[in-house]
């Protein structure tokens, strides 16, 4: 019963997707290799909008968390090794010949998770990008990390990373486990008395969820910051997991995946997802950049291109 | 109603599609979109759906047995295969793929793909294929790949990666080495090469790095100096590391810091200085 709902709900989602896909596609030449931006695209007033309010201040604050990515039953914890693939991509110099914008950051001298670069506006002005890239363990062996001390430190300073992200920056993207429904999640997981994950305890408890929603609540309701942007979540079937909790309680636009996310496809799109956003992508290219047509591997946005 | 000539009208098909839509999703979404579920695998299968399986080698374990029998049944999915799929899209897949299978006889192939390897997820598929048999051959790949008097042309997840091994087995590095690695561009090294020096200390109760641990507190960026600090502490917990630690340079360090870490940073100090430095600091 529990995978019908699940999966009505997935459906719901991606008709939703689609149907909007399709009402923002402004000509029929869907072949058309031009990607459509808001500032090739006047007349498409919902993409425009979109982006005259992300980059309204001039700025725009963009954090991306891995979660802590163990892989049980083996010792094996990859999000350190993710992370340091997506900063390398990040770091390497943008080539002329491609629009990515995933590229041609800059690392703060005495900040290992903090990057910036400048990008043109929607009119030409320049954007200052601050991108804070963070992740939760400290070893790639669980076991250790579970005696090491200072796992605490780093698994505190994601998830504040993460609910930082979430109650001031304009971009938030989680790139983790889902934990049933009970992430976004940044600690070694809690284990059930088989040595597993324990599932019951993040189905019922939902902590990672929770959190989410208590602090997109309290943003929501504060006089003194504008409304987040943009949550990505990067994990495992997040659109049936947290969508509906999270369209409910936000009025950010959604990142998810409708099915079980592989590492590789989780790190592509989320750099891909970045670099639609600093590219401006209207709708239909941006999920096409997120391959949201394919989903067992892609993702999909809901809610960045609202009709006006 | 007047009668039509048509059975259906334009609005009906396309109802009809939408519904066929629906109906195509929902049984795709039952499928593909339940974490837990076991994708039941078909008796046999043919080479072009190694990917699909091969996604599901990360699932729950049922997933996962279920798809490790399917793809050693796939008879064409050979070593061979497999080496020239580390050349296209699916080279993560055919990693993971290696890996699952355990395909050792794969580990030279592999070794000679370090230098192209720029995100270390090659270097993870050695790792997990590390045995009694292969843990020479690969270790001293490595330890020629870290020398700093050769070529730095390895990615910093590639060497990352490759210390992962050494710092778990006690594989020693020279103090230059590492002191080299402590400055290498990327944080993420630093950081990694510290890792290797606490396995060091800690584990194999190596006198020979404790220069290093003062070395990456005098460093950037603050991530590293917090892993210092957190060593330091556990360092000053054990009698055998505790005298390792030159307390006074380390004090001096701590001035350098600002506000909160800076008094956590000399908080730790302090506890080690006293006669019974057990208790757990926190920042």
């Amino acid at each position: 019963m529990k995978c019908l709902i699940n999966a009505l709900i997935g459906l719901i989602f991606s008709f939703a997707v689609d149907m909007a896909s399709a009402a923002a596609e402004p000509t029929s030449n869907s072949a058309s290799p031009v990607i459509r931006t808001a500032v090739n695209s006047p007349k498409d007033r919902s993409c425009r909008a979109a982006y005259r309010d992300l980059f309204a201040q001039g700025s725009v604050s963009i954090r991306v968390v891995f979660g802590y990515k163990d892989t049980r039953p083996a010792r094996f914890v990859g999000d350190r090794h993710e992370r340091l693939a997506f900063v390398q991509r990040i770091l390497r110099p943008c080539a002329a010949s491609s629009p990515d914008q995933a590229c041609g950051f800059i690392r703060d001298n005495d900040n290992a998770d903090l990057f910036s670069k400048t990008i043109p506006g929607i009119d030409g002005k320049p954007v200052r990008v601050e991108l804070f890239v963070a992740s939760s363990s400290v070893s790639s062996d669980d076991e250790a990390n579970r005696a090491n001390p200072f796992q605490k430190w780093q698994s505190s300073y994601a998830q504040k990373a993460y609910l930082g992200g979430i109650d001031k920056a304009d971009v938030v993207f989680y790139n983790g486990h889902s934990r049933f429904g009970g992430g976004p999640d940044f600690e070694p997981p809690h284990l059930a008395a088989n040595g597993e994950v324990d599932q019951k305890l993040y189905q019922s408890k939902r902590p990672g969820l929770n959190a989410t929603i208590k602090t997109l609540s309290v943003r929501a309701r504060a006089n003194d910051r504008t409304d987040l942007k943009v949550l990505g979540l990067f994990s495992c079937a997040s659109s049936q997991h947290f969508a509906a909790e999270i369209v409910a309680g936000s009025k950010a636009a959604y990142i998810s995946s409708r099915a079980l996310v592989y590492y590789a496809d989780a790190i592509e799109n989320s750099l891909s997802a970045l670099s639609a956003l600093l590219e401006m992508r209207c709708e239909k290219d941006f999920n096409r950049s997120l391959r949201s047509q394919t989903p067992e591997s892609g993702s999909q946005l809901l809610g960045l291109f609202k009709e006006h | 109603m007047a009668p039509s000539s048509h059975l259906f009208t334009a609005s009906d098909f396309l109802w009809m599609a939408v519904m066929f839509r629906a109906l195509t999703t929902l049984l795709i979404s039952l499928l593909v979109a339940t974490p837990g579920d076991a994708v039941a695998a078909p008796a046999s299968h043919e080479v072009s759906q190694w990917t699909r399986l091969a996604r599901q080698v990360g699932q729950s374990e049922t997933s996962r047995s279920a798809a490790l029998r399917a793809l050693r049944d796939i008879k064409d999915l050979n070593p061979t295969f497999l080496q020239k799929a580390l050349d296209g899209p699916h080279r993560a897949l055919a990693l993971d793929v290696i890996s699952a299978l355990e395909l050792r006889q794969l580990i030279p192939d592999l070794l000679n793909r370090v230098s192209s390897d720029e995100d270390g997820f090659l270097v993870l598929a050695i790792n997990s294929l590390l045995d009694e048999e292969h843990k020479d051959l690969v270790i001293k790949s490595y330890l020629e790949r870290l020398d700093p008097s050769r070529p730095q042309i390895y990615s910093p997840a590639a060497l990352v990666a490759m210390l992962e091994p050494l710092g778990r087995l006690g594989i020693p590095l020279s103090k230059e080495t590492v002191g080299h690695l402590l400055e290498h561009e990327y944080p993420e090294v630093r950081s990694a090469a510290l890792l290797y020096v606490r396995s060091q200390i800690l584990n194999f109760n190596s006198r020979d790095y404790s220069a290093l641990v003062v070395k990456a507190l005098n460093s950037s960026p603050l991530q590293l100096r917090l892993q210092a600090m957190y060593l330091i502490d556990e360092m000053a917990k054990k009698p055998t590391t505790k005298s390792l630690l030159d307390l006074d340079t380390i004090a001096a360090a701590c001035q350098k810091e600002k506000g909160s870490v800076k008094d956590w940073c000399a908080g730790v100090v302090k506890k080690a200085k006293s006669p019974q430095s057990n208790s757990e600091a926190k920042p």
